[in-house]
């Protein structure tokens, strides 16, 4: 962060208009440092959201319908017809990484969703990378010289693809360990944030990214063509995922994932996972949990 | 003598004028024919390839020649503001300062086209490209029409008006 702000915040309020822009812009540095996401709802003042909660800007007048289409303009440099395959998913990524929500009314064509006919709020969820998020957790996930598989548990925002985009990273260009082939399948861009082919994100120099494409495919293409060491996946939520990973984990190859979930008896309650520990295919699981604002990561064998 | 050159140079201009006129028309017609072709090149790229704007708007500069290539360049680098101005901005004031030379009604169409360009709504884009190709197809026709019949016109009154000017001078 300098005197003018934090440079990544400023990015994403970049994406705004110039009179929203003027409202972001004007967060105190320490708060933009800290926010996580900017809130455009059409009728509805300019909204910051902070880890204490969402507040509204000051001096935001109401975010008028158009000004939301004219972020999209910005956001896909006049282009949303290249985007459009991922705006029908509700979010694409842009430069830098940051991702854009949008919500609005849908136009559904033989029973999916074919585009969006009016905007009625987005959410830009400023990208951070936290180096060092996995310090203290990498190692434990070693056993002699074999990376053990990994499930990573928490609830949503508990800072599960942060600490595994951190883990992806030091497990691809080494340190204690030497450094391991890393083949993410980064179906909704989060992970390294892909822009003109580059990870906007530190995934490490031996990292092979497929982003856009669904898990379960992505990670049998990573699987079949890039001969990983690692296979790594945010957000396991498909059978298909689940069954890719099992085929992976049949070939030798260490598995870093995250799911939604408390703990184990959370996640030994949804059957969709079940495949996946009764397979054996995880041998550790590392939990993050919150208290009081701070973050901590128990890892324990499966 | 000198009344004789004078008179020649007079009648030389007059004739310029009146095939000016008439390569004006001309030009207009070609231009329409250009901006009508490029719309429907676009509608194409938006639809199938996906182009990124930036880059479609550059393919256009390079590939149509004269005034509209300039027009696609001129909005090309105007996208370089986009964040501080709209596309619909940037289109329109490109419009204002391009020497395209057109009519008002083809102008219109363009200007038109520039409010739906780069929204969200790709189905809405696509038919403004077509319906706007296409107009300026007509617009294209009518220009043709207007450069055969009034074209000659002018090149015959150029000719006449010189004629006449040699005669009044000498």
């Amino acid at each position: 962060m300098d005197r003018h702000g934090d440079k990544r915040y400023i990015q994403a309020s970049a994406l705004l208009p110039p009179r929203l822009r003027r409202w972001a812009e004007g967060l105190p540095p320490a708060e933009q440092a800290r926010a996580e996401e900017l809130r455009l709802r059409a009728g509805q003042p300019l909204t910051a959201v902070l880890p204490a909660g969402e507040v509204p800007l000051s001096g935001a007048e109401r975010v008028e319908p158009e000004e939301l289409g004219l972020v999209l303009e910005i956001a896909t440099r006049a282009s949303a017809h290249a985007a459009l395959e991922k705006l029908r998913h509700g979010f694409f990524t842009v430069e830098g990484g940051h991702r854009i929500g949008v919500c609005g009314s849908a136009v559904v064509k033989e029973g999916a969703v074919y585009s969006l006919s009016r905007l009625s709020s987005l959410a830009i969820r400023v990208a951070r990378q936290v180096r060092g998020a996995a310090a203290d957790v990498a190692d434990r996930l070693w056993e002699g010289d074999r990376l053990r598989s990994t499930l990573i548990l928490s609830p949503p925002g508990g800072g599960k693809t942060t600490l595994l985009r951190d883990l992806i990273r030091v497990i691809s260009d080494g340190g204690t360990h030497p450094p391991l082939r890393v083949g993410v399948a980064d179906e909704r861009g989060e992970l390294a944030a892909l822009w003109n082919g580059v990870p906007q994100l530190e995934v490490g120099a031996h990292t092979d990214v497929m982003d856009g494409c669904p898990k379960g495919a992505g990670l049998l293409m990573l699987l079949r063509g890039m001969n990983p060491q690692v296979l790594a996946a945010d957000e396991l939520t498909a059978p298909e995922d689940c069954a890719a990973l099992t085929l992976a984990a049949n070939c030798g190859v260490s598995l870093l994932c995250t799911a939604h979930a408390a703990g184990l008896q959370d996640l030994k309650a949804r059957p969709i996972y079940r495949p996946l520990l009764e397979g054996g295919c995880f041998q550790r699981l590392a939990v993050l949990t919150r208290r009081d604002g701070v973050r901590s990561c128990r890892v324990t064998p499966l | 003598m000198i009344r004789l050159a004078g008179a020649l140079l007079a009648a030389g201009g007059m004739a310029w004028m009146g095939f000016a006129a008439a390569r004006r028309l001309a030009r207009r017609e070609r231009t329409l024919v250009q901006l009508s072709a490029a719309l429907s090149q676009m509608e194409r790229e938006i639809s199938y390839r996906l182009t990124p704007m930036p880059q479609l708007l550059g393919e256009l500069a390079e590939n149509t020649p004269g005034p509209a290539g300039a027009f696609f360049g001129a909005c090309r680098k105007g996208l370089e503001e986009l964040g501080s101005r709209s596309l619909a901005e940037i289109w329109h004031e490109t419009l204002l300062t391009a020497p395209l030379d057109l009519e008002d009604r083809a102008l219109a169409v363009l200007d038109r086209l520039g409010t739906v360009l780069g929204r969200y709504q790709e189905e809405e884009v696509r038919a403004a490209l077509a319906r706007a190709a296409e107009d300026l197809a007509r617009e294209g026709e009518l220009a043709r029409a207007e450069a055969e019949n009034r074209g000659r016109m002018y090149q015959v009154l150029g000719l006449t008006a010189g004629g006449l000017l040699v005669l009044l001078l000498l």
